[in-house]
């Protein structure tokens, strides 16, 4: 499940935020992940989701809610959302119609097996925006953005790879599809690896099938000069 | 921290079921009259569950619009056979109110408006009717000791992290992570075993 060759536990199983350190163990087994920012969220979501675990904690969630004392609604909440959702209907069948003119609907139908959150994040994401070139066979799609944290689909043309290169700050990436080798270990479909300062990899996709990950990185703060000189140095 | 305790009584297999094919009519038809009935029932108790966090009586009733809102457009994901009504509609309420507590204390958040859809995950192998699941949860729950009870619901019903569990329950830190653990595994062992 987690793929943690070549990393040493402690490092490995827990979650750095700033000066926070969360057990990922709580993280995934108790799901309070409500305190996740959204990068680190949406890939613990998509794990679930491939791990093919049944929403044991929502379950539990759903059983509490019904145990609810219902909460008296304001006599006009029943029209205000009846409203909410007419207009919603009337500008759905405008909107479709303009998805279908872009041209951005190209590679939709290759994200089509990815996990449902991240599929949906996608393709709002290609509306706004295109992949962007990171390398050779290597693209890349921005997801979302939390402070300094951000979580992007990365997309490797099979055989392709990067150069050797080095984390400013920790990185998480989830297989999501296909498999790929970074000279320690193959990660394939819901592995999990986390690479620090320090920690220089190769990363190539497996022949025969495109490679699909989500790399949540923590760029740090930019404190200057000096920091951009680090990273053109380090940068191969 | 919690006003009411969840006192109420949960909905019987057969109402669970009904409610489940309400909302696949949603999803599928539209069906604005199946919609109500749905309404009639989970939005009071959608505004109950976020009215815990927010004590703001009109910002809770507009989370709980923006939920069943939600609900409506999300209705064709939903799939009876994998979770039922209540699950389904709890996960789109808990995720909302997140969204609402990150809108709060960032208003220049950049990024998706929605931190992540409902998902529909995979079926498990040995896979129990949805309705008949969160029965067994309700029970299994009620078989537990108090205070795993009201750890777990701290924990994952109201959000609260563990810290802050800690801090209201007067617990070491250490004690609610290992209390936690330990009453999550055995409702999942109750659920898993026959």
């Amino acid at each position: 499940m987690w793929n943690n060759i070549g990393v040493t536990p402690d490092v490995f199983g827990s979650l750095e935020i700033g000066y926070t350190v969360i057990a990922l163990e709580d993280v995934l087994t108790v799901g309070t992940g409500v305190r996740l920012p959204a990068p680190l969220a949406l890939l613990v979501e998509s794990k679930r989701v491939l791990d093919g675990e049944a929403p044991f904690a929502d379950v539990l969630g759903g059983a509490l809610l019904e145990a609810e004392t219902p909460d008296a609604l304001h006599p006009d909440f029943l029209d205000a959302v009846m409203r909410e959702i007419d207009s919603l209907e009337e500008g759905l069948g405008a909107r479709k119609a303009l998805k279908g003119a872009r041209g951005g609907a190209r590679r939709l139908s290759e994200l089509a097996q990815l996990p449902e959150p991240v599929r949906a994040m996608a393709a709002e994401s290609l509306s706004r925006g295109g992949w962007r070139f990171a390398a050779l066979g290597i693209s890349t799609l921005p997801l979302v953005r939390e402070d300094s944290m951000v979580a992007e689909l990365i997309r490797i043309e099979p055989g392709a790879g990067v150069a050797q290169h080095d984390h400013l700050g920790r990185e998480y990436t989830l297989v999501l599809q296909g498999a790929y080798n970074d000279g320690l270990a193959t990660f394939s479909r819901g592995d999990v690896s986390s690479r620090g300062p320090g920690d220089l990899h190769r990363p190539r996709a497996l022949e025969g099938e495109i490679c699909f990950t989500l790399a949540v990185s923590e760029a740090p703060m930019v404190f200057g000069n000096f920091l951009d000189v680090l990273q053109k140095l380090t940068r191969h | 921290m919690s006003e009411g305790e969840n006192t109420g009584a949960s909905l019987s297999e057969s109402e669970r079921a009904r409610y489940s094919a309400l909302l696949e009519a949603v999803g599928r038809r539209r069906d604005k009259a199946a919609f109500a009935a749905l309404f009639q029932y989970y939005a009071p108790r959608v505004k109950a569950f976020l009215r815990r966090m927010a004590a703001d009586d009109a910002l809770a009733e507009e989370i709980a619009q923006d939920v069943m809102v939600t609900v409506w457009r999300k209705a064709e994901q939903f799939d009876a056979r994998q979770a039922s009504a209540s699950t389904w509609i709890f996960r789109i309420a808990r995720n909302r109110r997140i969204d609402a507590a990150r809108r709060a204390a960032r208003p220049d958040l950049d990024g998706n408006d929605e931190a992540f859809q409902p998902s529909a995950p995979a079926a498990p192998d040995d896979a129990l009717e949805a309705a008949e699941t969160e029965g067994r949860v309700r029970e299994a729950l009620k078989n537990l000791p108090p205070e795993q009870i009201r750890l777990v619901t701290l924990a994952y019903y109201e959000g609260l992290s563990h810290t802050e569990i800690a801090e209201c329950t007067n617990l070491p830190l250490g004690t609610v992570k290992s209390r936690i653990r330990l009453a999550f595994n055995k409702l999942r062992g109750l659920l898993s075993d026959d």
